[in-house]
């Protein structure tokens, strides 16, 4: 069961608004880590199902056996104030359910994505995602497992492919404090390209 | 004679009334929902799913925790609410996206409301 | 009234959400992504309308961009062989004043889907999943499933034994202006589809995009054919470059045309391999219950021949009519079979053209093809005829595919010919 934190009080109660920040990423770099530590409310999964062609789609040599994978993803939920809600989703850790994640990030204040440094490779989908489409404004953030990093921030930028103006940070998924600094970055990154967007209009 | 680019070209889209309609608005699994008469019982009509929705939503919910509590998928969730909120027993939320400069001082607000949670 | 649930808010889901509301059925559209999405989107394999696909979209009020769009009134179809000078075909592309036009799908499919809203039907916008549906069924009397791609085409198994014609192919496609007529007084308009006998094929069309009017190029090919340009992926302006150059080696008289070719906007090239094949129709879901998918969710079309919207438009029609006729029954198994059946009359007839279509000079042509080209270079009537199988791929059937048929045919035009 969710917990109720925030009371309603009939109409006046309609001026309660809601936002939210998406944190994707690879399989295990992190994100339910993070969901967690700086959520009021224990991360909740939903589950969707699937079905899949075991074999290629295009193979039509054979009739392709159907099975089925489940999908999770999970959110938490930051009461701001009275009238603010922020939630975070956390992205399916399969990649290619790509209409799920466009569910996930229509509307997104912005995404972080989560990278273990230890596997660079996973996070490279995540990253062309949000590269690719450029629908929300997002920043890196490498999780430090054991406390330290692999590589220097300009290494990974260059290894992910990621734009010069992005932000990329390094933090402690385990920690509240950190997670908290990780979702205040993507935020003032956000202000900031919402500025740039208004002098260019 | 070709085409081509000229500025008094451009196509009108069929119709843009900007009205709040799913096509152009859609819900998402962040929007909260609550419900319109909290103090009334749901009218008997409804499917016993939206019935349920309209129960749970007297104190406001977002969709995703509305299929979450329910165990009811999230697109089926999206169908119904936007039933419900077509019949006007349900209050659509308003979001913030950050998309528009209008909502930078609601942005602004989120920002201080982190630094002040942590410290 | 009954409650149907259309998935997908594609060109055929859409034409048929129109036409159920039209005759007061209780219509939610569920569609991964909103008009603005859409707008904002990747483009499509371009289609065409074609007049008697136009006439039913005229029915249910959807033909906005007629006026705006360039009417196609003529086609040609080039022949490129090695060692032979360039066979053209060229005829009108409806015996009345019909014509066929082409629109960028991002602008009509987010019309259309707004146009639904605005006249009363339900949207949602949400990705669907398998668990979705298996509770949809509970709730809608019937499904139906018209995304074409993503994972709900898998519900719908290969079936064999209505195709087995299967090949993958390779496309790319731009949207580009500064294509020039061929010579000075030449519209613009006509449409231009090139075979060749060395490569794959080439269309060279007018179409409406977001921007006004400009053309489309299209290069279709048998995957890892010289037209198959593209396994790395090159981005928008190398893609554009090398079509250029395929066309220059391939099908000069396009080259001539789109040397000069620059692309619309940062958002006008398109690279995907397919295989045409088609599916059974009725799709199961883990409950129990069914889904019937429609168009291209059963149907994959080699693209040359553009006919993916004409055989959705009919498909559209075809499910209409049988939802109509069926009045208050169930939507089982066999009224679903019997629905795509109805259409399967159009889209097999049209299947089959288009296997001939895009490989016809791949090999030597049958001796009755020959003499069918012939006559169409020195007849107008059967150049006409020929051009006016893209509205109706079904009259091929009656004249040209069956060498006996082709022979009497011929032998007739000549006969009142000379009389």
């Amino acid at each position: 069961m969710v917990s109720n934190d925030f009371s309603s009080d009939g109409k006046s109660n309609r001026k309660k608004m809601s936002s939210k920040i998406v944190i994707a990423g690879g399989f295990g770099a992190g994100k339910t880590t993070l969901v967690s530590s700086v959520s009021e409310i224990p991360p909740v999964t939903t589950e969707a199902v699937m079905t899949e062609a075991s074999i290629g789609h295009d193979d039509t040599s054979i009739t392709p056996d159907k099975k089925t994978t489940t999908v999770a993803m999970d959110f938490g939920r930051i009461t701001i104030d009275d009238e603010l809600v922020m939630y975070m989703f956390g992205t399916p850790g399969q990649a290619r359910f790509w209409f799920m994640w466009d569910d996930l990030v229509r509307g997104a204040v912005g995404a972080v994505v989560v990278v273990d440094c230890r596997r660079l490779a996973d996070s490279f989908d995540a990253v062309d995602y949000f590269e690719t489409n450029k629908r929300i404004p997002y920043i890196v953030a490498l999780n430090r497992f054991e406390g330290r990093l692999e590589y220097t921030t300009e290494q990974v930028r260059e290894a992910l492919e990621v734009s010069p103006e992005v932000p990329i940070i390094d933090f402690d998924a385990r920690h509240r404090g950190s997670g908290g600094e990780v979702l205040k970055t993507l935020l003032r990154y956000a202000l900031e390209h919402n500025r740039a967007g208004e002098t260019v209009a | 004679m070709s085409f081509r680019r000229r500025r008094s070209n451009r196509v009108r889209p069929f119709t843009f009334t900007g009205g709040r309609t799913r096509s152009r608005h859609p819900l998402m699994v962040q929007t909260l929902v609550s419900t319109s008469e909290p103090g009334q019982e749901p009218p008997g009509t409804l499917m016993p799913e939206s019935i349920k929705i309209y129960r749970l939503c007297r104190e406001t919910r977002s969709l995703a925790e509305v299929s979450a509590e329910l165990n009811i998928p999230l697109g089926v969730t999206q169908v119904l609410v936007s039933d419900l909120a077509e019949q006007d027993l349900v209050y659509i939320h308003p979001t913030i996206t950050g998309s528009s400069p209008s909502e930078n001082q609601v942005l602004e607000r989120a920002l201080r409301g982190l630094e002040r949670l942590f410290q | 009234m009954r409650k149907i649930l259309i998935v997908g808010a594609g060109h055929a889901g859409l034409h048929l959400a129109h036409g159920l509301l039209t005759e007061g059925y209780d219509v939610t559209v569920i569609t991964g992504q909103s008009s603005m999405e859409i707008r904002s989107g990747k483009p499509s394999i371009s289609q065409f309308t074609f007049p008697t696909a136009l006439e039913y979209e005229r029915k249910f009020e959807l033909d906005f961009w007629s006026a705006l769009s360039p009417q196609i009134r003529e086609q040609k179809l080039a022949l490129f062989q090695e060692g032979t000078p360039v066979t053209s075909i060229r005829g009108r592309s409806h015996p009345g004043n019909g014509y066929a036009v082409a629109v960028d799908r991002r602008v009509k499919m987010a019309d259309w889907l707004e146009f639904f809203e605005d006249r009363g039907g339900k949207v949602v916008i949400h990705g669907v999943t398998v668990t979705d549906l298996d509770y949809f069924s509970r709730m809608f009397e019937l499904i139906i499933v018209a995304v074409g791609h993503g994972e709900l085409g898998q519900l719908f198994d290969h079936d064999t034994s209505r195709f087995s014609g299967t090949r993958p192919r390779a496309l790319a496609q731009a949207y580009a202006y500064d294509l020039w007529p061929p010579h000075e007084g030449e519209s613009e308009n006509i449409g231009w589809f090139g075979v060749t006998e060395e490569a794959g094929n080439v269309m060279l069309v007018p179409i409406l995009t977001q921007e006004g009017p400009a053309h489309n190029l299209l290069l279709v090919d048998k995957k890892g054919g010289p037209m198959d340009a593209w396994p790395d992926r090159p981005g928008p302006e190398e893609q554009l470059r090398r079509m250029k150059d395929l066309m220059r080696q391939y099908a000069p008289d396009f080259f001539e045309r789109a040397k000069d070719a620059r692309l619309v906007d940062g958002r006008s090239t398109l690279i995907e391999d397919l295989t045409p094949q088609v599916r059974n129709p009725v799709g199961r879901l883990p409950s129990g219950g069914l889904a019937v998918g429609m168009a291209d969710v059963v149907v994959t079309m080699d693209p040359f021949v553009g006919q993916s919207w004409n055989n959705s438009t009919r498909c559209a029609e075809a499910y209409l009519e049988s939802i109509i006729e069926h009045g208050d029954k169930p939507f089982d198994e066999a009224f679903m079979v019997r629905a795509f059946d109805r259409f399967w009359e159009f889209g097999r007839d049209n299947q089959i053209w288009a296997e001939f279509a895009s490989t016809m000079v791949e090999q030597a042509l049958p001796e009755h093809i020959m003499n069918v080209v012939g006559a169409a270079v020195q007849y107008q009537e059967v150049a006409d005829r020929w051009i006016q199988g893209w509205d109706c791929p079904s009259d091929f059937k009656h004249w040209m595919f069956d060498p006996e048929v082709a022979r009497s045919y011929i032998a007739d035009v000549r006969a009142h010919n000379a009389g």
